[in-house]
């Protein structure tokens, strides 16, 4: 079995774009950028060493910051360093908040569920 | 023996239509087919080498494992625009941290700051396909599993979608260590 969650990271993908090939115009761009398709994520915190106990799902949580005017923290990364999808499953505490909908929960939400048995493929990897 | 002949050039045939005017359709089906066919075994003579591999190459993912479209969702978008529609305030920033990586890091991070894009248009994709690695147990060619994952701003009353994924870190990260003439200079 292939040990996927060494070294992975949980993201939200914004921008998938390719880099241009001229810049300033009319000006080649240089040899050392990639023409690969590239990614913007956006993180979520980092994974513990193990999942949570009862349940045995990861918990990720979105950075929180001193100053909220801040972007949150995010990377360009090639496109083939994205392994899966995955489900986040929205930590409800006590009471569901009335202006979570399916479009902005992920939006609103600040912690979530790591969903490791949303299918066989991510039950196999994710662990 | 006939009767499964004519399930193969008929039946399929017909399924493979749309049922409308459905006789041409059904002879280019089967023309294509053919075609394949004889190219296959044409491949097979030829390339007899690598009797394992070949088995496995008819994989659509074979050579590439992301499929992208050959046209961009949406071509030259302005940065400060995608940074509204797909909501990413830190792209820019990010974007001038990751030229700067590529270019051996030839600002610091102080000038960094104030250094401006060499471009500021991008091509944009909305979403793509790509091949899960298999797991190694129970492996099925003919139901390959692959993903789609989709980064998509709002548009004409369908809300945005911006997809959750799992990240390998460090992976590849290494090969790009070219070091290449800077021509590229921040301003």
């Amino acid at each position: 079995m292939i040990k996927i969650f060494k070294g992975a990271r949980i993201g939200r993908l914004r921008v998938i774009f390719h880099l241009p090939q001229t810049i300033y115009g009319a000006w080649p761009a240089p040899s050392c950028w990639t023409k690969e398709p590239l990614a913007y994520i956006e993180w979520y915190s980092r994974l513990k060493e193990t999942a949570e106990d009862d349940h045995e799902m990861y918990m990720v949580s979105k950075p929180s910051f001193s100053n909220t005017n801040a972007p949150p923290p995010g990377d360009i990364i090639p496109l083939s360093a994205i392994r899966q999808t995955c489900q986040l499953i929205p930590d409800f505490r006590n009471e569901i908040p009335k202006e979570w909908t399916n479009s902005n929960v992920l939006d609103l939400c600040k912690r979530f569920y790591l969903n490791s048995f949303s299918s066989k493929y991510a039950y196999q990897t994710i662990w | 023996m006939f009767k499964h002949f004519h399930i193969d050039f008929c039946k399929e045939a017909w399924y493979a239509s749309n049922g409308r005017n459905e006789k041409p359709q059904m002879m280019v089906w089967l023309s294509r087919r053919e075609k394949v066919a004889s190219f296959e075994s044409y491949l097979k003579m030829t390339l007899d080498t690598q009797n394992e591999d070949t088995e496995f190459t008819h994989s659509r993912f074979s050579d590439h494992q992301i499929i992208l479209t050959k046209q961009p969702h949406r071509s030259k978008q302005d940065i400060g625009n995608i940074m509204q529609t797909h909501d990413c305030p830190g792209f820019e920033r990010d974007l001038r941290s990751y030229l700067n990586d590529q270019n051996s890091k030839n600002l610091s991070r102080f000038h960094l700051q104030d250094a401006s894009l060499p471009f500021n248009v991008l091509d944009v994709h909305h979403n793509f396909k790509f091949c899960l690695e298999t797991l190694g147990n129970d492996v099925d060619l003919e139901n390959e599993e692959a993903d789609s994952v989709k980064a998509k701003p709002k548009s004409k009353g369908i809300e945005a979608r911006f997809d959750t994924i799992v990240v390998m870190e460090k992976n590849d990260c290494q090969s790009t260590g070219l070091i290449g003439k800077v021509i590229l200079a921040f301003f």
